[in-house]
């Protein structure tokens, strides 16, 4: 193996290169952002010979030669998201990511999917990564200003339409780090080479056909404005409701030990903690003590105060950066394509899945469009139950779904054969079953949920049982699976039997992963099929639901397109029979205008 | 418990009579190093008796081993307490069942610390060396316990190249 401190001198042909950046000037929590370090590295592996680029302005001549290759990384988003700074590249099918792919492998049985586990795995190699947090270390000079301008010059105009100066770098990088860097990128095409053994045919086509189009789809994504003063303000405005909570209480609501024992002598009896879920179950066992009262305002007062510490100023210090075209602010999350063992995706560095928007609609309205926008918002109606019915072929689930009517009515009606309202308890008893026995629900749990006796939540779970066979039949046979489930494209999870979570997975692993699935094949359908006259424009992609911040002259037609889009995904995902998957479309200024 | 003279199940350090002493079969080859006795192993005596050693024995079956064929015993001869003094008595109590062994397995965190100075999540599946054992293969894996909570596979296949290894020791 020789290595070379220079771009290939000719093309490498079609063969597989390993690539691997590194970047220095970093902070690791941003690395996601696309303005995020300095170009510090890039090596390439071909089998054969390692090439180091020193130089930034040699990345886009490097990236040419390249060109007719398999590209392999390890996280294939941060290394794209960064080298596109520096080069022209579009969306291309020939991309290997050891870390993804081993995700798709081995989801639910293993937990680690760093290149240095899979380094382990396959190549029964230690690899050492003490390095990996350091390069940010290095010392390294920009050009001196007489020399700018010259260097600007050679600006390149990437595929999110993003600017970024090229300014040649002078770095030196010390033998261990090339010697890291050296490594790093010879094992991830050792790792590749091993992990395509084990790669079967439906896995490679879950790969080109989904994860791997939704990456580019999710890398494309514009960040998501946030009015920063706002949400300071709405910050405050928690702290103080906080305290005002806090000063009712004859105790102190953070104090567990002081909590415990305070409502254990005003009427909770054998209380064990003061975590949520527990004073929750005390509240409906004593439900008119004194300690009821006293645990929902100590609650209240921790939800207040969580808001204003976890959604607070140290948010806005973190995650808030300047979209350099529209001056505004903005938050760009890390979206992991492959983010739970499910497949979801998942948010980090704010994780935007988590913003509160359950209970209250402060947080999503700090969330607004650019100057002269309006954001758009897709969110699939019903879509797990959709599944449910698909994966069971359920026949009266399908019809209730696919009527296009509220599903609970639709299924209480078929329960009960008598039409009922939106208001009638029985609805929020057929949605808790629905939702709930997907996660096991038991007539107790139902009980304590509906607040009704065990008798009664099992004479509807028995007559739901019974109505819908199909779907009692599908949970029945899912729960003898011992090794792995699989979603409708035929995604593996692995289930661990020594995990007393194993039943519940098998029935909620196909479920969530065949939604996460319809959200990427929309994602990828909108992303590759967005012909309108200004760039894509999605912020995020948020469980059910995608927003896009666009010219509010477009918005409408934003929102058919995404709508019908979306739809026609989902049902041609589940093509053998019909099924009618829904997209609601709200238009608003802020987030909340759903 | 024969020898009376040579109370097994009482640690001469701090005097607790919660000790568990090295099981299995001693003449095997193959030595499998635990951390420390739990519930169960304190109240059979027997090292890997309780639900961490359910997964060894189930995982282990499942590749063609009888855990009762191979020697295995603890870092700590009870439960960790601070005295330094138990575990050096523990240590050597594993170094001394060590000796004339062609394979090592070390099970857990704190033993593979101990005894190859390395996280276990960097080399289980790995093998590893030692100063204080000299057998000719020693290798580390994950806690068996971790796949009550999390996922089972690391430990699934740090036993599976552990055995591919030491398969013609058996």
């Amino acid at each position: 193996m020789n290595i070379i401190h220079d771009v290939p001198a000719e093309d490498l042909q079609d063969g597989w290169v390993a690539l691997d950046l590194e970047l220095c000037h970093t902070n690791i929590k941003v690395l996601h952002r696309p303005q995020g370090g300095d170009f510090a590295l890039l090596s390439i592996y071909d089998g054969k010979d390692v090439y180091l680029i020193h130089d930034v302005n040699k990345v886009h001549s490097a990236i040419e030669r390249l060109q007719n290759c398999t590209w392999i990384f390890h996280n294939a988003k941060f290394d794209l998201t960064h080298l596109r700074r520096w080069a022209y590249i579009p969306p291309r099918k020939k991309i290997w990511d050891t870390m993804l792919i081993e995700k798709i492998l081995w989801s639910g049985f293993y937990d680690g999917f760093s290149l240095a586990d899979l380094s382990r795995r396959y190549l029964d190699k230690y690899l050492d990564k003490s390095l990996q947090n350091k390069w940010g270390d290095l010392d390294i000079e920009d050009v001196p200003p007489e020399n700018q301008d010259a260097m600007a010059n050679l600006q390149l105009v990437n595929l999110g339409e993003k600017i970024d100066k090229i300014l040649k770098k002078q770095i030196d990088i010390p033998q261990n780090f090339l010697d890291y860097a050296v490594n790093d990128v010879v094992t991830t095409y050792d790792v590749c080479m091993e992990q395509r053994k084990f790669v079967k045919k439906n896995d490679f086509w879950i790969w080109t056909h989904i994860d791997l189009p939704a990456m580019w789809a999710v890398m494309d994504f514009m960040g998501f404005r946030i009015d920063s003063q706002k949400w300071l303000d709405l910050s405050i405005r928690n702290k103080q409701r906080s305290k005002e909570i806090d000063a009712v209480l004859p105790f102190n609501p953070r104090s567990p030990k002081v909590s415990r024992e305070y409502l254990s002598k005003r009427g909770f009896l054998g209380l064990p903690n003061t975590q949520e879920s527990t004073l929750e179950m005390f509240i409906n066992i004593y439900p008119k003590s004194e300690a009821a009262g006293l645990a929902k305002t100590c609650l209240e007062s921790r939800k207040y105060a969580k808001r204003a510490s976890t959604y607070g100023e140290k948010f806005i210090e973190n995650h808030v950066e300047q979209d350099l075209m529209y001056k505004v602010d903005m938050v760009c999350g890390d979206f992991n394509i492959i983010g739970a063992e499910t497949s979801r995706l998942s948010c980090s560095s704010p994780n935007m899945q988590n913003i509160p928007a359950r209970d209250t609609d402060e947080f999503r309205e700090c969330f607004i469009a650019r100057p002269g926008n309006k954001l758009v918002i897709a969110d699939f109606s019903q879509q797990e139950i959709g599944v449910v019915a698909y994966l069971s072929r359920d026949k009266k689930m399908l019809e209730a779904f696919n009527s296009g009517e509220d599903i609970y009515i639709q299924m209480a009606k078929l329960m009960y054969g008598k039409t009922i309202e939106k208001s009638d308890p029985l609805r929020k008893r057929m949605k808790s079953v629905v939702l709930g026995t997907n996660y096991g629900m038991s007539a107790i749990g139902l009980a304590r949920k509906e607040k009704i006796t065990e008798d009664e939540a099992q004479e509807f779970l028995d007559k739901f049982t019974h109505t819908f066979s199909g779907m009692n039949d599908w949970m029945n046979k899912q729960q003898k699976l011992r090794n792995y489930t699989q979603t409708i494209l035929g995604r593996k999870t692995w289930l661990n039997p020594y995990t007393d979570q194993s039943y519940r997975n098998a029935l909620n692993n196909p479920v969530q992963g065949s939604g996460a699935e319809i959200l990427k094949l929309s994602l990828i359908e909108v992303h590759r099929n967005w012909k309108f006259d200004f760039p894509y424009s999605v912020v995020g992609v948020f469980h059910d639901e995608m927003v896009a911040d666009v010219p509010e002259n477009f918005a409408e037609d934003v929102g058919k397109f995404i709508q019908k889009t979306s739809s026609i995904a989902a049902n041609n995902m589940c093509s053998d029979i019909p099924m009618s998957f829904r997209v609601d479309v709200s238009i608003g200024d802020n987030w909340s205008a759903k | 418990m024969t020898n009376w003279e040579d109370d097994q199940y009482t640690c001469p350090i701090c005097g607790s009579t919660d000790c568990v002493p090295a099981g299995g079969n001693s003449k095997s080859k193959i030595l499998l190093i635990g951390e420390f006795p739990g519930k169960d192993e304190i109240r059979t005596g027997r090292p890997f008796s309780g639900a961490t050693g359910n997964i060894l024995r189930n995982e282990l079956g499942r590749l063609g081993i009888d855990l009762s064929r191979l020697r295995i015993v603890n870092m700590w001869p009870h439960i960790p307490n601070k005295n330094e003094k138990c575990l050096e008595y523990g240590v050597q109590q594993v170094i001394k069942e060590a000796k004339g062994k062609q394979a090592i397995l070390l099970i857990g965190s704190d033993t593979v610390k101990y005894f190859a100075d390395k996280k276990v999540g960097q080399v289980t599946g790995l093998q590893v060396t030692s100063d204080l054992l000299s057998a000719p293969i020693i290798m580390a894996c994950v806690q068996p316990a971790i796949a009550f909570h999390g996922t089972a596979g690391e430990v699934k296949l740090s036993l599976r190249k552990f055995v591919d290894k030491v398969e013609g020791l058996l």
